[in-house]
C-alpha cells in the first residue's frame, strides 16, 4: 500500500468502507432471519404437544389445542387454491398466448398487478360485503374465495411469465403437425411451463395460508370444531392474533406455538417451490 | 362414434374431425378469456363497493373528512387524518431504514460475497418474505418493542430530544409501541422485497459495460456508484416503489405495535394508527352504518393510496426496461 | 398401411448415398404438388420480405432454397404450411395452390393444411414428454388407432427417420434426453408419422455437428422417394448433395431456378454465379 498515491489510497479506503458497510447491512438481515426464528422455536417449543393437534381451542385456564384452527387453515387455503388455479392459469394463458402485444391485453395485465398489489384487508372489507353481509353470517367460504382472490394475481402472473419463457419454435412445431391451438396451449406448451406454473401455484398457497387481514371479516374466527362450510371457521393465523393479544398464558403459549407450526410450514412450501425452480434450470 | 372407424384420410374430412376441433378451440379461448376477464370483473367490484359501501360516510363529511383528526364512535364523529398520518409516516420510516439496507444487501450479493455464498445467503433474505405479516406482529410486539422501549427510544429521547426542531421527533415517553416501532417493523418486512427487485435491476446492467469499467481500473464501489446504480436508476426507484406499495397496505404487523390511537402526535414514540390498523381493529364491531361507512372509506382511500403508487412503479420501471 | 415399404428405406446402409452424388431424378414427369403464383409477403413492421414469387414444386422431389441471410427463403417456407399465420399483422398476398387448390383462401382450414403439409425447423423442438408420446401426439390429432396400430405407427414413423435402432430401449424416456442430431430426427419422425404430402424443412441441420448433418441428408435424400420436399439452407454443398431443384433468392425475389445441376455449374444469372462460388454471401 505505501507505494499508492494519495488519490489512490483514499479510492481504496472509500471502497473498503462500503463494502464493510454492504457485509454489514447483508449480516443484519441475516440477524433478523436468525433472530425471528430463534424467537419462534424458543417461544414455541413449550407449547408444543400432541394436543395441540388433536384438541380444539380451549376457553381461557382450561387445556386445548389448535385442531380446528389447524384444520381450517388448510380447509380455507385449499379452498382458495382449488377457486384461483384454473382461473389463475387461464386467465395467465389468455394474456400470455392470445393477448400479446395488444392494448387490451397489456390493460388486463396492469389491472391484474394491481390486484396483485391490493392491500389483503381491502380484500377481505370486498368480500364482506359480497358474502358474508347478504347471507347474514361469518362462513369459511367467504373466507376461502377471499384467499382465492389473493391467490388469483399469483397464479395469473407466475403462468405469464412463465408461459414467455416456452420458445416460440416449440408453438410452430406444434403448430406444424397440425394441431389445433387449444392442444398446442394444454399438450405442448403448459407441459413445457409447468415447474414453473407450479412453483407459482405453491407460492400462492405458502402467501395465503399465512393471511390473517382477509379472513378477519370472511371466515371470521371459531372457538369450536367446524367443518361446515356456512359458519365461521377457526385459522391459525386469526388464532394466533386472537390468543397473543389475550392477557392469559395459556392462551399465548398456544399462539406461540401455532405460529412455530405456520411458519415452518409455510417456509418448507417456499423452499419446495425453490428447489423445483432449481430443478428446472 | 365413428371414430375408430377412421382413417387418415377420413378423419382428414374437413367436415367431422376440424369442426369438433375447432368446437373446443372456441371452448379454450371463452374460457380463457372469461377467467382473465373475471380478474378484471374482481377488481372493478373490490372498487364499486367501496365507492358504494363509503357513500353514507362521503355524504355526512365531504371532503374534510380528509383533514379531521376527530375519531369518536360514541357521538358519531369520523376523520381520516391519524390513520392517514400514521400510514404515511411508518411508511416513511420504513423506507429511510430498508432502502438502505436492502441496496447494501443487493450490493453485497451481485459484487462482494463469494460465489458459493451468494445462492444461501440470497436465499436466506428471500425467505424473510415468505414469512406470514402476523409473525413479524408477533416479534415485533413481543421482542422488539421491549427492546425498543428499554434501549432505543431512551437512547433518541436523550440524544436527539434536544436538538431544535429534529427533536420534536424524539420527544415524550419510550412507550415502545408506536408509529417508530411499527416503521421498523414494517422495514424488515419490505427489506427481502426492495432486495430482490434491486438485485435483479443490478443484474440488467450489460456484462460488458461492468466489464469495461473494472477494466479501467474502477473499484467495486465506485463501479456501483458511477455505473451500475445510474444505468438502472428508474428500476431502482420502481423497486423502491413496490415497497412502498406494500409498507402502505400491510395490516398485521401493524396492529400489533401501532398502539390504535386516533391521534396525530409529532412525536415518533407515540402510539398512533394506520388505516389497515383502523380497518382491522375496529371493522368487526363497528356499529352504526356511519362507523363502517367511515371505516370503508378509510380502505378507499389506502386502496387510491397504493394504487398511484402502483403505477408509478410500473410506469418507472417499464422505462427502463425499454432502454 | 406401408411399413414395409419404410423398413426397406431404413434398411438401407446410412453411408452409400453419402459420397456418391446421387443419380438425378427425372423431375419434370412428376406432377407438380405446390404451385406459388406471384407471392408478396408484408411483415407487421411493413417489412416486404417476398416480392412476386413464382415458383413450382414437383412431387416427390427436393427443391432447395439458397441464399444469404434475410434474402427471404425461411419467409417463403413459413407461407406454404401459413405458419406464420401464427403472427397477426402479417400480409400474404398471391396464391399458393395445393393440388391445384389455393391454400391462402382465408376459408383454408389451418390445422388441416399444416397436417399435409410438415414443417422441421431449424433448431430441433422436441416437445417435453416421451419420444414415444412425441411422435404419439400428433397422430392422435385426427386419427384413433388401437395401441398396437399406434405403436406400429410410432415406430414406422422412428425407422422412417432412421432412429429407431438408437432409441428403441428408450422410448417412453424424456424427448429431450437425447443429442441434438437424434432430436432433429426426432423432430423429422414426428413430421413424416402424420403421413404429410409435403415437407418444409428449415437449415434442419444448421445447428448440428457434421456427422448428424450427413445423417440428416441422407435421410432427406430418401425421404425424397415418397414427399414433395422443400428445404432451405445456407450450405451450398447441402443444397447440391440433397435436392433435385435449386432456387436463389435474394433480397425477397427468386433470381434464379433451376435444376440444381444447371445452377451450380452453370448458372445463368451473374449473382447466382458470385453466390454459389462464394464471392458474396
Amino acid at each position: 500500500m505505501s507505494t499508492l498515491n494519495p488519490i489512490t489510497r483514499r479510492r481504496y479506503r472509500r471502497n473498503a468502507v462500503a463494502v464493510a458497510l454492504s457485509a454489514i447491512a447483508a449480516a443484519i438481515g441475516l440477524l433478523i432471519l436468525a433472530a425471528i426464528l430463534w424467537t419462534l422455536v424458543s417461544r414455541g417449543v413449550g407449547g408444543l404437544s400432541l394436543k395441540v393437534f388433536t384438541e380444539s381451542t380451549p376457553p381461557p385456564g382450561s387445556d386445548g389445542g389448535l385442531a380446528n384452527a389447524i384444520y381450517g387453515s388448510i380447509v380455507l387455503t385449499l379452498t382458495g387454491i382449488v377457486i384461483a388455479t384454473p382461473i389463475g392459469v387461464l386467465a395467465g394463458t389468455y394474456l400470455s398466448e392470445y393477448a400479446r402485444g395488444s392494448k387490451i391485453g397489456e390493460a388486463a395485465k396492469f389491472i391484474n398487478d394491481v390486484l396483485l398489489s391490493a392491500p389483503s384487508i381491502i380484500i377481505g372489507l370486498f368480500i364482506n360485503a359480497l358474502l358474508v353481509v347478504p347471507f347474514g353470517t361469518f362462513s369459511a367460504w367467504a373466507g376461502g374465495v377471499a384467499l382465492a382472490v389473493i391467490a388469483l394475481p399469483v397464479i395469473n402472473r407466475t403462468t405469464q411469465d412463465m408461459l414467455a419463457l416456452v420458445p416460440n419454435t416449440l408453438r410452430e412445431a406444434a403448430a406444424a403437425l397440425g394441431a389445433p391451438r387449444w392442444k398446442v396451449m394444454t399438450f405442448v406448451v403448459w407441459r413445457a411451463a409447468k415447474s414453473g406454473i407450479l412453483t407459482g401455484i405453491l407460492l400462492a398457497v405458502a402467501r395465503i395460508s399465512g393471511e390473517t387481514a382477509p379472513l378477519l371479516f370472511t371466515s371470521f374466527n371459531n372457538q369450536y370444531w367446524s367443518t361446515n362450510m356456512s359458519q365461521s371457521m377457526a385459522s391459525l393465523p386469526t388464532v394466533i392474533f386472537q390468543f397473543a393479544m389475550s392477557p392469559y398464558d395459556d392462551w399465548q403459549r398456544l399462539a406461540w406455538a401455532g405460529a412455530l407450526i405456520i411458519t415452518f410450514a409455510i417456509l418448507a412450501l417456499n423452499i419446495i417451490a425453490r428447489a423445483l425452480v432449481d430443478r428446472r434450470r | 362414434m365413428t371414430m375408430t372407424t377412421m382413417g387418415p384420410d377420413a378423419a382428414r374430412d374437413p367436415n367431422a374431425a376440424t369442426r369438433r376441433l375447432q368446437r373446443q378451440d372456441r371452448v379454450f379461448f371463452w374460457l380463457a378469456w372469461g377467467s382473465a376477464t373475471l380478474v378484471v370483473v374482481v377488481l372493478l367490484g373490490i372498487l364499486f363497493s367501496l365507492v358504494w359501501e363509503s357513500i353514507p360516510a362521503v355524504r355526512t363529511f365531504g371532503l374534510s373528512f380528509l383533514w379531521t383528526e376527530r375519531w369518536s364512535p360514541a357521538k358519531e364523529i369520523f376523520g381520516a387524518l391519524a390513520p392517514i398520518y400514521g400510514t404515511i409516516v411508518t411508511s416513511v420510516i420504513a423506507m429511510v431504514i430498508a432502502i438502505p439496507l436492502s441496496f447494501g444487501i443487493a450490493i453485497f450479493l451481485t459484487e462482494i460475497c463469494p460465489k458459493p455464498l451468494r445462492r444461501p445467503i440470497g436465499t436466506a433474505i428471500e425467505l424473510l418474505a415468505g414469512i406470514p405479516s402476523i409473525i413479524y406482529g408477533l416479534w415485533g410486539f413481543f421482542v422488539l418493542a421491549p427492546l425498543m422501549q428499554q434501549f432505543v427510544q431512551p437512547f433518541l429521547i436523550d440524544v436527539l430530544g434536544p436538538l431544535p426542531i429534529v427533536g420534536a421527533l424524539f420527544s415524550g415517553a419510550p412507550y415502545g409501541i408506536g408509529m417508530l416501532t411499527a416503521g421498523l417493523v414494517l422495514a424488515i418486512m419490505i427489506l427481502p422485497f426492495i432486495t430482490s427487485v434491486t438485485r435483479d435491476v443490478f443484474q440488467t446492467v450489460p456484462v460488458m459495460l461492468r466489464e469495461s469499467a473494472y477494466g479501467m481500473g474502477m473499484t467495486t464501489w465506485e463501479v456501483m456508484r458511477h455505473i451500475v446504480i445510474p444505468y438502472t436508476r428508474l428500476g431502482l426507484v420502481g423497486g423502491v416503489m413496490l415497497g412502498l406499495g406494500r409498507a402502505l397496505g400491510e395490516t398485521m404487523a401493524v396492529t400489533f405495535v401501532i398502539g390504535n390511537a386516533h391521534r396525530v402526535k409529532a412525536s415518533l414514540m407515540a402510539p398512533g394508527t394506520t388505516i389497515s390498523a383502523s380497518i382491522a381493529n375496529e371493522f368487526a364491531e363497528a356499529s352504526g352504518k356511519l362507523y363502517s361507512a367511515s371505516l370503508v372509506e378509510l380502505g378507499l382511500i389506502l386502496f387510491v393510496i397504493s394504487f398511484t403508487v402502483l403505477a408509478l412503479a410500473k410506469w418507472l420501471i417499464g422505462r427502463t426496461e425499454s432502454y | 398401411m406401408d411399413t414395409t415399404h419404410m423398413n426397406d428405406l431404413a434398411d438401407r446402409p446410412v453411408t452409400d448415398t453419402l459420397s456418391s452424388l446421387k443419380p438425378r431424378r427425372m423431375v419434370e414427369d412428376r406432377p407438380v404438388k405446390l404451385e406459388v403464383k406471384s407471392l408478396n409477403f408484408h411483415y407487421a413492421n411493413g417489412h416486404h420480405a417476398l416480392k412476386d414469387i413464382n415458383l413450382k414444386l414437383h412431387d416427390k422431389t427436393v427443391t432447395a432454397f439458397i441464399g444469404p441471410s434475410g434474402c427471404g427463403k425461411s419467409t417463403l417456407l413459413r407461407t406454404l404450411n401459413r405458419i406464420c399465420d401464427l403472427y397477426p399483422g402479417q400480409k400474404t398476398e398471391g396464391e399458393v395452390l395445393l393440388d391445384g387448390r389455393n391454400i391462402l383462401s382465408p376459408k383454408e382450414d389451418l390445422n388441416l393444411l399444416r397436417a399435409k403439409v410438415g414443417m422441421v425447423f431449424q433448431k430441433p423442438t422436441p416437445f417435453p414428454m416421451s419420444i414415444y408420446e412425441n411422435i404419439a401426439f400428433g397422430i392422435r390429432l385426427y386419427e384413433k388407432l388401437s395401441k398396437s396400430e399406434m405403436n406400429d405407427r410410432v415406430e414406422a414413423a422412428l425407422r422412417e427417420a432412421a432412429l429407431w435402432d438408437e432409441v428403441k430401449d428408450k422410448i417412453h424416456q424424456s424427448g429431450l434426453g437425447l443429442s441434438g442430431g437424434q432430436q432433429q430426427r426426432l423432430c423429422i419422425a414426428r413430421a413424416v408419422a402424420v403421413k404429410p404430402e409435403v415437407l418444409l424443412m428449415d437449415e434442419p441441420a444448421s445447428a448440428l455437428d457434421p456427422i448428424s448433418t450427413a445423417k440428416i441428408e441422407d435421410l432427406i435424400t430418401r425421404l425424397a422417394d415418397d414427399y414433395c420436399i422443400a428445404i432451405v439452407t445456407h450450405n451450398m454443398q447441402q443444397a447440391a448433395r440433397t435436392s433435385d431443384y435449386t432456387a436463389f433468392m435474394y433480397l425477397g425475389e427468386i433470381v434464379e431456378f433451376d435444376r440444381t445441376e444447371q445452377i451450380f455449374t452453370a448458372p445463368s444469372n451473374q449473382k447466382t454465379n458470385d453466390y454459389v462460388t462464394g464471392r458474396f454471401g
